[in-house]
């Protein structure tokens, strides 16, 4: 049974490898090891990971930091996954994770509440209500249903409510109450041809992401090869820079760096980019070599051109 | 013998090994000039050649590129924010008199930053696969 070690190597190195980072809002009820809990939100570790600051959404300033050993013990855990980069902290733009966040009727609060599109949540009891979502912590999330917002317990909605939530908090779900931002607009002469969006909180997500210049010139590549054909393309550059400032972005936010390649095509290969990538091929009549731009993410994702629509 | 003549061949040497040549060339819109970088053809030669392909990460990161153009370029013009872009790329194969004069051996890649700091000209420098950062000087079309 020589080889039974390695199969167990192999089984927990690839359960790591699959493991995913937790996103947690920090905003939850933290319990001490004395007995006593409180409800906070938590801003940060310090830098050696042995104390975390929190806020009790009262208190002018935040509260003096807590020793993460008076923790109980799965509290403690996750602020040393914190720690270690195991677990983040979410910070999707336009998600509401307030502390205290009012329930009941509450229509003069309504116009300022970050809402979510109506969907379908669902009790583990199997009751299923049409909601907007417009707070989420930890714990908890607040659904607004006319002018009511209701508190429901995370633990007590359906798995597939857990799964949204849990992809919301990652920015891989595009909070409905964000359209999507243009973050790329293109033209090819005179004014712009095409444009290019992404979701609120994508954009968020990436201009945290900072450079992905090899996982942008890694997917560009891939993308040419398996849509042209062989010898009918030559890669001439892939330029790095930020986005343009989508609308109601504010000036001093930080802006996701985007990455544009520079594909030079013989004539099968302006037949066959045409067929994928019709707006990002230079026109007919353009005086220059016949060219295809892909623009894309730093997670190498290849943007969607559209029609420029002013 | 006046021993200044022993140095002639070194001075002869070292300007041979200095040889210049352009790598990359922009045009300007109104076709009244260019925008040139030359580099030492050794820097070329340098670097053994490299291709683009999934996976084969370039001779120079971009994050060593973006280093050497920040010491490549006075600090009085560029400060820590200021905004930059980067690009990786080749000799323009269309530009055949810049290419007939490019060594065959060599990497023909390298890297072009530009910074800018608010409200000033942006600077550009490129940097070769053998990190050297060189500015562009304004030449003839």
């Amino acid at each position: 049974m020589k080889w039974l070690p390695f199969v167990a190597i192999l089984g927990i190195s690839l359960g790591q490898a699959m493991a995913e980072t937790a996103v947690i809002t920090g905003v939850r009820t933290w319990h001490m090891t004395d007995g006593k809990s409180r409800r906070l939100k938590l801003l940060q570790m310090s830098p050696d990971g042995n104390f975390a600051y929190f806020h009790d959404g009262k208190s002018k300033g935040q509260i003096p930091p807590v020793a993460i050993n008076s923790l109980v013990p799965e509290e403690r855990a996750l602020l040393e996954g914190l720690h270690a980069g195991t677990v983040k902290l979410c910070k999707v733009e336009g998600l509401s994770m307030q502390l205290n966040m009012p329930t009941g009727k509450v229509p003069e609060l309504i116009e300022g509440l970050h809402a979510g599109e109506t969907r379908e949540w669902k009790h583990v009891n199997g009751k299923s209500i049409p909601a907007r979502l417009v707070n989420l912590t930890d714990d908890d999330v607040s659904l607004l249903v006319g002018e009511t917002v209701s508190l429901v317990a995370i633990r007590d909605l359906s798995e597939a409510d857990r799964d949204y939530l849990d992809k919301l908090k990652g920015g891989k779900t595009p909070t409905a109450s964000a359209a999507p931002l243009e973050v790329i607009n293109h033209g090819w002469d005179g004014g712009p041809s095409y444009s290019a969006s992404l979701p609120a909180e994508r954009v968020a997500v990436l201009a945290e992401q900072g450079s992905g210049f090899q996982k942008a010139l890694d997917a560009a590549l891939k993308a040419a090869g398996e849509k042209l054909p062989e010898g009918s393309w030559e890669f001439q550059s892939l330029k790095e820079s930020n986005s343009v400032r989508p609308n109601h972005v504010k000036a001093d936010a930080k802006l996701p760096l985007l990455y544009e390649a520079t594909i030079l095509l013989e004539p099968a290969g302006v037949r066959a980019a045409k067929e994928v990538w019709p707006l990002t091929v230079t026109p007919d009549k353009w005086p220059g070599p016949p060219t295809l731009l892909l623009h894309l993410t730093a997670d190498g994702e290849i943007l969607e051109a559209k029609p420029f629509n002013p | 013998m006046k021993p200044w003549l022993f140095l002639f061949p070194a001075i002869v040497l070292c300007s041979a090994s200095a040889e210049e040549i352009v790598l990359h060339r922009i045009h300007s819109v109104n076709g009244e000039g260019s925008v040139i970088y030359r580099v030492e053809r050794e820097e070329i030669e340098k670097v053994p050649k490299w291709e683009p392909k999934v996976g084969s990460k370039p001779p120079l990161s971009r994050d060593q590129a973006v280093e050497i153009a920040k010491r490549t370029v006075s600090a009085s013009d560029v400060g820590e924010k200021a905004e930059m872009a980067v690009t990786l790329e080749t000799t323009n194969r269309f530009e055949e008199d810049i290419v007939k004069k490019l060594p065959e051996k060599g990497c023909r890649w390298f890297y072009v930053v530009e910074l800018k700091e608010k409200e000033k000209k942006p600077v550009f420098v490129l940097v070769t696969m053998s990190g050297v950062g060189v500015t562009p000087v304004i030449g003839k079309q």
